[in-house]
This record gives C-alpha cells, structure tokens and sequence, in this order.
C-alpha cells in the first residue's frame, strides 16, 4: 500500500510534487488500499559489504545499509563508533561512513563523541528489505 | 524569531554555551541557503517539544534541522523529528472534502465521494442540529486529541461548552496522561510537574517507572545517556515489565508483574520507613495523608461511575498501612526480589543521590493509573526529594501538546481552563465572564469520559462524532464493539484528517485538515513550555486547519458570535502569513485567542506569557511572571508564587494549608488475568520509528522501511513450547477480538515467560480489537498494557 514507488523523494536539488492533485486517486468505501502483515526483514548483508542507502535530502541522517545484530551500544562501551568515528575503510572500496563534527565535543584539547549523539540508532535505522511498496 | 540566515544560524551554533561544535558549517554542505528559508516550529511529534528548524523552498518543506537554540533539543533530533519534511507529502494526502453518498446523495452504506465543503459542512449543520433537536446537545460530541494546537483546543471547547452548551468533548489524551493528571490533582492540587529539563543535568538516579524512553523519548533519554555518560556515579533503574531498549544504559533492569507495580511502590515505602529513611521533618511541615475508597471497579459496564472519598489519615496509619507491603509479599505479587527492592529503597532513601522519577504510558494506562502516579509521588514526598534541582517525581507525555491543550486548556468533560471544572459554579462564572456569555450557559454537569462516550455512541445516546486530530477508530481499545457502534443507522461520524486511516473507513463524512507548519500554532510539551510557529507553506488543496473547521462550522450554527474579537486590536499585521481561520475571521484570530484563554491563568499559577513573546523565543515554561518563566515550582526563590520564608509550597493545595498529600493506597489486581483459556498477558505500546497509530509515519520511507510491520515479541522459551519460530504467523485471540501476525523472538523488546508485546501503530494488525476497555475509575483512560490473550500457531 505504500506510497514510494515513484522514488519521487523530495531532495533539495530536485523538487517534485507528491501532491495528488489529478484527483485520480479513488476513494473506496475501505478509504484504505489493501495491506497485510508482515515479518520484518532486516539488511543481512555485513558492515563493508553494502552500498550506502541515499539520503532522504542533504544532511539528514543516513541510514544503516547492513546488518547491526550483535553489535550493542552500553554505557560502557559503542560498537558503532569503532568504525564510524574515523570512517575507517571495512573492506576494499567500503569505508564507513565518518561521524561529522557536529557529533563531537572538545573540552580543552581533547575531543569527544557528545553523549547527546551517543544513541546511534535514534536517527540512524536498520533498514528492511521492503521497498515501501 | 524571524527567519533565520545562513549566516545567523552558524553565529548561533558557535555561540552555544561551553560546547563547542567542531566545524558547523558542514551542516550546510552543497549549496542549501539558494531559495531556502528557515524558520522554527516545535516537532509534530510526541511531548518531549524539541524545536526544530524547518527549511522551506517554493512552498515547500525540504528539510529539517535540530535547533542548536533550542534548550529541549540542543540541536539535535531523533528519526521521526528528521522525517517531517515528508510527512505532509504523502500521494493519498486528503484534499477536498468526502461525503458517504449513494445516488446522488448521502447514504451511510454509501462510498466515499468528493464534495464540496458547502455541501459538507451544510451536511455537519443538519446533522447536528438534528442531533440537538432529537437528543439534546449531549449527543453531539466532539473528540480532539494532544495534537491540537493550544487555540484549535481551546476554540472547540468554547464552542462546545459556551455554545453547543454541551460538555460531551473528550480527547484521546484521555487514554494517555489523564492519570498523571487526577495524580498531580489529588497530591498537588495542581495539575503537571514541577520541574523541567534541567532537571536532568542535575539528578544522579533515573527511575523508569514502565517508560521505556529510549524508544518513546528519545532525545530526553539522550540528555540522560549524556549525563551517565560524564557521571559514573548517575544511574539509570528502568523498571518494566518487559526487557526493552531503555535497559542498555541502565545500572540494572528490574522486571515486574502487570499491575504490581503499586504492590512495589508501597514496598518502597515500607523499607524507607523501616530503615528511618523518611523525612520527619518534611514530613511535619509538609505533608498530610489521606486514605480514599477501595475496591473501586474497573470501569467495564456502560455507564460506569465512580467518586472518590478522601478521609484525612496520618502518618501513624500510614506506617501501619504500608507495613504489610513486606518484601516477601512484594516478591511474591511482583516478582521483584528482595535485594531489588532494598536496592530501591536506598536509592530513593539515600539523602546524597538525587533522584527523578519518569513515568509515561505504564503508569498512566492502568486501571490504578491515579493511585499508581499518587505512590510515585509519595516516595518523593516521604524523602523530600521533591522541587529542587535535580529531585522531581516527572511525567512525561506522549503527544506534542497533551500538556498545552488538553491539560492546559481542559478540553476534556469536566474541565475549563487553568485546572479548573464546570462541576464548580464559580469556575463556570468566571469561565462565563471571560467568554461573555449569560450566567448559567455552561452546563455543570460532565457528560461522558472517553470510553463512556463511545460507548454511548454505540448505545445511541450520542448521535454525532466528531473525530479531529486523532485516529479514534484504530487507537480505542476493545474495537470490534465501537467499529460497530459507529456503524449503526442514526450514528454520524465525521472525520478531520490529513490520511485515509481506519477512522475516515467508518466515517460518514471525512473533511481534509492541514497538517502543522501549514498553519499558525502552538503546542505545550512535558515541562509547561508553550511553543509557537508561524505557517509557512500552504496547505494542499482543499484542506483546512482544523481552527477553521471549528470557527466555520460555529459560524454556520450560528455561533459567530463567540468568536468575534476587536478587529483594531487583532488586525492582522503588514506582511504577516495569514492563517485561513484568520483570513476567515478577518483579524489575528491565533492571537485573540490566545489573550483572551490567558486571562484564565493569569494571577492564579498558570501564567502565559503575551502572544508576542512567544514568537521571539524557543518556548517558555508556566507560570510566567513579570516575564520570567518558571523552572521548578512550590520552591522558594523559584517559583514566585512561593511566600517568602516558607521555603515551600505546595499552593496548589490550599485547602489543605499548602501541604501536599501522601495517599494510602492499596494493591488491587486487574480485571482480567492470564487462565487456562487466555494464557498470556499482553501488552502494547509503540516503537521508535512508528509514532501512534502511524498515518504519517508510515508515509515516510525511511520510517517505513525501518519497521514496516507489527510483529509480535515473545520470548523464545515460550515459541519453543508451542512449536513456534521466529517468521512464523500466529493469531492473538482475547475474549473481543483476534489479530493474525509474525512471531518475533529476538527484537528489541524481549517480554518475560508468560507475556506478548504487540505495538500497535499497523493498520493492518489492529490490536486494539483484542485489548480491553477496562479504565482507572477516577482518571479513566483505558488500560492497554494488560489483558489475557491465547497465542496460536496458524498452520
């Protein structure tokens, strides 16, 4: 039932418009498309092994184009910022992508992930295989 | 605020306090500032109230950005807040008005056809004029939601009870935070929390009392993470009754029993009394206790009603009272040991360890909800930890404004604004006054709380529905009997939305509404701070704010006259983007509005600021004093309110000499509980990606394809019993309804032997088919976090 299969995704350098104005779309007594449950499936494909997925438009957080079963985030230790904090390169061609500097802190000389940001897959989300169709 | 530059933005970045955030401008990578214009609104989202930035381009949302001015957020947001820039763009957007029609005319097993919005709201009129006619203005009700903004609220509700002269409107906050409300009530005498955010930079214990906040608050549980994080001595307890999220960052997990919660509460306060780790002194001056009715039902028969009856106690009575809560009986209700119980008491009892207490949905949807809030609050009220820095019993909120409108506003049957009720006949002569109507126009009497009114929707009492903001017909539980209700000849539905959903399915008539930065608003989060936007994009085709719907259809009553304001007062100024409530109106309608609802709170605790002010901040938190928000309240040199000398006061209370309220309360269990028949508890909720019931959330891909279905969680012990793995389908079944869908036995929630997790954000697992329709008899919102299904593998 989902709606984006046009892959018409607002980005700021390409506007579209998803407006349904042509008044094709028809109101059944249902008002809703026919949808049923489902299992989610998540990307199974390893860190290093998967293209990145496009951003939603430039600087919004990207999304998690590999599996993240196994890797935990605890008070005392991130298993994301091993990789990601120098966006180190996993396998040949594949580099993770690098945490920015807003994610950062300095206090005096030294720098640090801010503990604002420290809950990685609070904008950064496993993704499915669904295509949203 | 105006617009917002380039140039300003990184200004204020760089200029954020002590942190520094290294290179800022690469949040301006490419070449964004080209045709792009910025400006700020609070999050559409749940009642934390982050500000976001939001940039426009042609007309268009195409971007979003935390707001580093921001004191919520701190720049920062969570998956849903980045999403917004698609949340208005969905392809089945509603934009012209539908009416239920067969040959030509309306017919309730008619389709849904587009119309005009004459012929619609000519529809409405006559519908409920012949409702008046026919039943009375009971029968005509109106069901918003916390997704109001402050002025859509409060017009609905002058026009209910000031014009309609019915006190039958209702919001879904009813099923959310209404326990937090008769909570803060009956301690406080005053309704919301006392302290704010700040709080959490100064607290060095986090208490999750059944609020799993790493998925549900995100970026409040991340000011928490930051602060265990610089801080080896804070910790967070997430007590729940289920394994979740939140227990990452967490010292330690302490799963409980459904309901027993209460049974925990009071097992606290045993040991902090038996260990003397009770305030004496706090207590002599601060403090009375009081005892109300037991066994008091759980609101499953129509027509239910309940009073309470408050008897002074002391403290004597009280110790006595808690003393059979010993740890063998708590470990025996709760499962909770007792080395987790005495772990608790030390930590509430403790004098060096500060100590804040959270509580959403687990303690509010509770058929003990009110007495559940009135023991979290007693722990606070025992030890002192209580109005200072850092020390605060505080619940949050799920919606973006069930503190602002519902709460604030009193949009519910017995409310006016500023905490006041129409049960109360110099609360109803002032509320006249201000809305310049002839004395005795306000109905004394409540009509029906939520789960009454729909039921009285069912039994016909009520003849027309209004659902506005809100997906009433996928969030009500027990939803087979009310499906049907609706459905019945004589029933009119009508329906204001942003998306086909399960509600505009049944409706009569649906009637497109725009969505957020599409019009003018302001929204109340969880810390009393009211925050307002200006519209900058306009809405799609024929849709309409709902501020609009209500003044239009009030017009069309006949009600003009109740929102008529001075037009040289309320012009609307050169270059200012209209609302269309406002071009309607032909004056600053927001703004009149809105001084005319803070003449209620003025002088009396609830101060708002001027409208202006608001526009030039990032929100200010209640009550504002010679334009000075307020950061805790009942303290002295915090709260202007506080006489000088005393230190505190609880002056919500002043019946009780300023004191607050330490209740007796008791453990009673729910109503239904697992048996042969229906073995598993089960418990629904939501999930982070997924906000209610998921009409804009699942428009956005990348929330969507993170978590496209509701699946049910059961621990694997319990799959294996039943032959059952991860993938395979299952029915839910409970004695009202049955649900089919996918076992899930290694996600993030893990529930313990014995009980299932379903969110229920999917419209096409319709959970609330199976959950209950009991309530807490004082707060009444319905408890979704425990009934008694059977699980069976579907072959």
């Amino acid at each position: 039932m989902f709606l984006f299969k046009t892959k018409k995704i607002i980005l700021i350098t390409g506007i579209v418009s998803l407006c349904a104005c042509s008044g094709a779309w028809q109101y059944h007594k249902s008002g809703l498309a026919k949808g049923s449950p489902g299992m989610n499936a998540y990307i199974a494909a390893q860190p290093g092994e998967s293209a990145r997925i496009e951003r939603l438009y430039e600087n919004a957080p990207p999304m998690i184009p590999h599996s993240v079963s196994g890797l935990s985030i605890s008070k005392t230790s991130n298993d994301c910022i091993g990789c990601h904090e120098e966006g180190v390169e996993i396998s040949s061609g594949h580099s993770a992508t690098r945490m920015p500097g807003s994610h950062f802190v300095k206090s005096g000389e030294k720098e640090s992930v801010a503990g604002i940001r420290y809950n990685c897959l609070q904008c950064h989300l496993p993704q499915t295989e669904v295509k949203g169709e | 605020m105006s617009k917002i530059t380039r140039r300003e933005f990184v200004k204020i970045l760089s200029a954020s306090g002590t942190i520094i955030y290294l290179n800022p401008n690469e949040l301006f990578a490419g070449d964004p500032e080209k045709d792009l214009v910025w400006d700020k609104a609070p999050c559409r989202f749940c009642g934390t109230g982050c500000s976001v930035l939001v940039g426009v381009k042609k007309g268009k949302i195409v971007a979003v950005k935390g707001d580093p001015e921001s004191p919520v957020n701190r720049g920062t947001l969570c998956a849903k807040g980045y999403s917004l820039p698609f949340i208005n763009y969905g392809k089945d957007r509603l934009i012209k008005p539908l009416i239920r029609m067969k040959n030509g005319k309306y017919d309730k097993n008619g389709e849904l056809k587009e119309s005009s919005w004459d012929e619609a709201l000519d529809l409405v009129v006559a519908k409920v004029k012949e409702a008046l006619n026919q039943k009375g203005p009971a029968s005509v009700a109106m069901f918003g939601s916390g997704q109001w903004t402050v002025w859509e609220g409060y017009a609905a509700s002058k026009l209910w009870k000031g014009g309609l002269r019915s006190n039958s409107i209702e919001v879904n906050a009813r099923h959310c935070m209404a326990s937090a409300v008769t909570g803060f009530m009956t301690t406080f005498g005053m309704d919301e929390p006392m302290g704010s955010y700040e709080d959490f930079e100064n607290a060095g214990a986090f208490i999750l009392w059944g609020a799993n906040m790493a998925e549900m608050h995100p970026i409040l549980f991340s000011r928490i993470t930051a602060r265990l994080l610089s801080d080896k001595n804070a910790n967070l307890i997430n007590l729940t009754t289920y394994s979740n999220r939140s227990s990452e960052m967490a010292a330690r997990e302490i799963i409980f029993k459904p309901q027993t919660d209460l049974a925990i509460a009071n097992g606290i306060a045993n040991l902090l009394i038996r260990h003397v780790k009770i305030s004496k002194e706090f207590i002599d001056k601060f403090i009375v206790f009081k005892q109300g009715r037991e066994n008091i039902g759980y609101g499953l028969e129509d027509g239910f009603k309940f009073k309470d009856e408050p008897k002074l106690s002391g403290f004597e009575d009280y110790k006595q009272y808690v003393s059979k809560y010993t740890p063998e009986l708590v470990e025996e209700l709760s499962g909770v040991s007792r080395k987790d119980l005495e772990y608790l008491a030390e930590i509430y009892g403790n004098p060096e360890i500060k100590v804040l207490s959270f509580w959403t949905m687990g303690v509010n949807q509770h058929t003990r909800g009110t007495w559940m809030n009135n023991l979290i609050n007693n722990l606070h009220l025992l030890t002192g930890k209580i109005s200072s820095p850092g020390n605060q019993p505080f619940s949050l909120t799920g919606q973006p404004s069930a503190c602002g409108t519902c709460r604030e506003v009193g949009t519910f049957t017995h409310r006016l604004p500023a905490d006041m009720v129409v049960m109360n006949s110099e609360h109803r002569r002032i509320a006249e006054k201000i809305w310049n109507l002839q004395p005795g126009t306000i109905p004394y009497a409540p009509t029906y709380n939520a789960i009454e009114m729909i039921r009285a929707l069912d039994r016909g009492d009520v003849k027309v529905f209004w659902s506005m903001t809100t997906n009433t017909f996928q969030s009500f539980p027990n939803l087979n009997r009310y499906k049907k209700g609706a459905l019945k000849d004589g029933r009119f539905i009508i329906v204001s939305d942003i998306y086909p959903t399960r509600s505009t399915e049944i409706a009569d008539i649906v009637l497109p509404s725009a969505l957020w930065v599409e019009k003018e608003g302001a929204f109340g989060n969880a810390e009393r701070r009211t925050h307002f936007w200006k519209k900058m994009i306009p809405a799609p085709g024929e849709a309409k704010s709902d501020l609009w719907q209500i003044i239009e259809f009030a017009r069309r009553m006949g009600f003009e006259n109740l929102f008529e304001y001075s037009s040289s007062e309320y012009h609307i100024p050169e270059g200012h983007n209209a609302s269309d409530a406002s071009l309607l109106a032909g004056i600053y309608l927001e703004k009149a509005l809105w001084e005319e609802y803070r003449q209620f709170g003025l002088g009396k605790g609830h101060d708002l600021a001027p409208f202006e002010a608001y526009h030039k901040t990032r929100g200010l938190r209640w009550p504002i004093v010679d334009g000075k928000e307020t950061i805790i309240r009942y303290r002295e040199g915090y709260d202007p309110y506080v006489e000088k000398g005393t230190g505190l006061q609880f002056y919500g209370n002043k019946k009780d000499q300023n004191k607050a309220v330490v209740w007796l309360r008791p453990y009673e269990p729910p109503p239904e509980v697992p048996d042969e028949n229906y073995p598993f508890w089960l418990c629904t909720g939501r999930v982070l990606e997924h906000w209610h019931s998921g009409t804009m959330t699942r428009r956005v891909k990348s929330l969507y394809r993170a978590y496209p279905y509701a699946t049910v969680a059961m621990h694997p012990v319990d799959a294996e019993k039943m032959g059952v793995k991860k993938g395979d389908k299952v029915k839910i079944s409970s004695r009202r309804g049955e649900v089919k869908l996918y076992v899930e036995t290694d996600g993030r929630v893990m529930p313990p032997q014995g009980m299932v997790y379903v969110p229920w954000f999917d419209e096409n697992v319709m959970i609330n088919e199976v959950t209950i329709d009991a309530y807490c008899p004082i707060s009444a919102p319905s408890d979704f976090k425990k009934c008694a299904v059977r699980v069976e593998k579907i072959s």
